[in-house]
């Protein structure tokens, strides 16, 4: 019976550790999905923010609107000065993704 | 600790390096000039590499370990390819998933390759459908990822082949080496113990050697006693015993030698005086199964005789069957003649009523001419009258009419004798109706109590031939009773001729039994055990001393005892 209850508990402290292993492994490879490459960046901001912020925020951050998305809090910057993404959460950004990761926002020709 | 575990021991530390020297290459990437962040591919390789570095520092080759550094390497190779975006050689860097693979390999588990395998096949499949750039240079399709699965599924499953057989070639060489150190101590152990018993052996020889010379002095002593007495035994002496003490060993010999002489000098006493009885008994019994035969033959006479006797009683009451069947029909007969005699009384009775009715209308008749003579009178007197008056001239029609007056009186007066008679002869048919009636009314009596008689008649015919039945089965009964007992006086017969041979044999018996000696105490405690009620009085048995054995007299109350039955 004590033989039964040290394999459990040794087997559920294997279990947290490979968990803890595999949490860091997915915090790393789903910053490094998410974050913008080649200047291009999907800017969200908060969306009971008024019309509009979305283009101030990336107008501060020193970049240029590509393109817009189906909803009004979030857009499609592109910058290619480094440290675009830091700059845009200076400006207010709440999130900053990669821009290949618009489709989550269906993209529009026009704000 | 064993070669598998030392295997892992060293490969853990191969693993774990191998994956600061991926951060390493990183670090050069990024020195070259590289697309992707540099915070996340060297942050997150350097937090991959410490959080599976403080695993191993935890335990070097846990199951953990394994899966978790596995799991490492498999992120390590996917940042290093994020970190060759935009470059040609991304596509090269998926060489560096298999390579790692293998690497994983040397754990010697199949929990870390899978762990691995499956980290890759997500990765991908997420990022092709997420962001392809981020795993593939320029245009790619799912053909490339099916590819790329393809192999890493082989790779994988020939690595866990690899890994088992390696497992199962460890397992064995332990398990040799084990069985090695266990059969080297055994043999020293051995060694040890026929060393000793070697040591002990000599000492034993040499005690051994002076109490064989005892035991052979003191077998010869026995083995000579003993033959003693099997001597004594051939000559038929059941009365010797061995007196001397043997050995200890040998003292079960003695006594058992003694008490089987004991036991058959017992024996032949009592199968002597049993032979005897026996013999007596015999001859009794045969005198009185010739007894028996005589008796049995009687027996079977009378038998004869009884059987003949129910036969005629049998042929008695099947004639008193069949006369009271005769009995019967001739019932049957009264019973339609009473029927008969009924019909005839009922029309008798008819007839008189007619009869009577007949009176009545003669009565009624004659009563007319009473009134037609007592008419004819009173014409007859006016006549007269008339003729009186006529004087002379009217004489003769007065004497006419005298005539006619006393003709007519006549007549009234033979009319009222009539009817006199008339109403006796109605009463006289009146009492006679009743008398038919009540013969009508005897006849039906008659014919029921003839009905009953014909039932009664019947049952005893139905008796009678149950009785005929009965009796015939006992006529058959005792028949075979008649052959059983003529088959008795055969058997009878055979057992007298058995139990002559059989006195006959006891006889025998006791003629071979005379070769044996044995003591009188044992003759006579063998015949008072066959004789429980032998009388008090009778005095002690003297000392010992040689009988053989005879024929005796106790057939005498045998004897008695079948004469009284």
């Amino acid at each position: 019976m004590q033989h039964s209850t040290s394999t459990s508990r040794n087997a559920l402290s294997q279990f947290r550790i490979v968990g803890i292993n595999l949490a860091v492994i997915l915090v790393v490879l789903s910053a490094a999905a998410i974050v913008p490459r080649n200047g291009q960046a999907l800017v969200i901001v908060a969306p009971w923010s008024e019309p509009g912020r979305v283009i101030d925020v990336i107008s501060d951050a020193g970049g240029s609107v590509m393109n817009g998305t189906g909803a009004p809090y979030a857009a499609i910057a592109y910058s290619d000065e480094p440290g675009f993404a830091l700059r845009l959460f200076k400006s207010g950004a709440m999130l900053v993704l990669d821009g290949s990761l618009a489709f989550f926002c269906r993209s529009t020709s026009s704000l | 600790m064993n070669y598998m575990t030392s295997l892992r021991t060293r490969a853990a530390i191969a693993i774990v390096s191998l994956l600061w020297i991926n951060l390493g290459m990183m670090f050069l990437r990024f020195l070259w000039g590289m697309e992707a962040d540099p915070v996340i591919v060297l942050g997150g390789g350097a937090a991959i590499a410490a959080v599976a570095t403080l695993t191993w520092w935890n335990d070097r080759t846990g199951t953990a370990t394994q899966i978790s550094t596995a799991l490492a390497h498999a992120a390590s190779v996917a940042l290093l390819v994020y970190a060759f975006s935009g470059s040609p050689l991304q596509i090269d860097m998926h060489m560096y998933f298999f390579a790692s693979l293998a690497i994983c390999a040397s754990w010697v588990n199949w929990q870390p390759i899978l762990a691995f395998a499956g980290l890759t096949a997500v990765h991908h499949l997420v990022l092709f459908f997420v962001i392809p750039a981020a795993v593939f240079p320029g245009e790619t399709d799912l053909s490339r990822v099916i590819l790329h699965a393809g192999i890493l599924i082989l790779e994988a499953g020939a690595l866990v082949a690899l890994g088992h057989s390696l497992a199962s070639a460890f397992a064995q060489s332990d398990e040799a080496m084990r069985n090695t150190e266990v059969a080297n101590a055994q043999a020293k152990e051995m060694s040890q113990k026929a060393e000793n018993a070697q040591q002990q052996n000599l000492g034993d020889a040499k005690r051994r050697e002076a109490e064989r010379a005892d035991d052979a002095a003191r077998q010869q002593f026995a083995i000579e006693s003993i033959g003693r007495g099997l001597r004594q035994l051939a000559e038929g002496d059941l009365r010797f015993r061995l007196t001397d003490r043997f050995d200890e060993t040998l003292e079960v010999l003695r006594s058992d030698f003694n008490s089987s002489m004991e036991t058959l000098e017992q024996l032949v006493a009592e199968l002597g005086s049993s032979a005897r009885q026996m013999s007596e008994g015999s001859n009794g019994v045969c005198a009185d199964a010739e007894r028996i035969s005589k008796r049995t033959e009687q027996q079977a006479v009378s038998l004869e005789e009884t059987a003949a006797a129910i036969g005629r009683i049998t042929e008695n009451v099947q004639s008193a069957s069949k006369r009271a069947s005769e009995a019967g029909r001739l019932v049957d007969e009264t019973t339609k003649n009473a029927s008969v005699s009924e019909a005839i009384v009922s029309k008798a009775v008819n007839a008189m009523t007619e009869i009577e009715g007949s009176s009545r209308q003669i009565g009624q008749i004659i009563t007319v001419i009473d009134e037609i003579a007592f008419q004819t009178n009173l014409l007859a007197l006016n006549a007269g009258v008339e003729a009186a008056r006529a004087g002379e001239a009217g004489k003769g029609f007065a004497v006419v009419a005298q005539e006619v007056r006393e003709l007519a009186q006549r007549s009234a007066a033979a009319a009222k004798e009539i009817n006199a008679l008339i109403e006796t002869s109605s009463t006289q048919v009146s009492s006679g109706v009743t008398l038919v009636n009540q013969t009508g009314e005897s006849l039906r009596s008659i014919g029921e109590q003839v009905k009953n008689i014909n039932d009664y008649i019947a049952k005893i015919v139905d008796t009678a031939r149950e009785q005929a039945s009965d009796i015939s089965e006992i006529n058959s009964a005792v028949v075979n009773m008649d052959q059983t007992t003529q088959q008795n006086t055969a058997l009878v017969a055979d057992t007298t001729k058995s139990i002559r041979n059989l006195a006959t044999d006891a006889e025998g018996l006791l003629t071979k039994l005379a070769v044996f000696s044995v003591n009188e105490r044992n003759t006579s405690r063998s015949a008072s055990r066959t004789k429980p009620a032998a009388p008090a009085s009778r005095p002690a048995a003297p000392a010992p001393k040689a009988v053989r054995h005879s024929g005796g007299g106790a057939a005498v109350a045998v004897a008695q005892e079948w004469d009284e039955f």
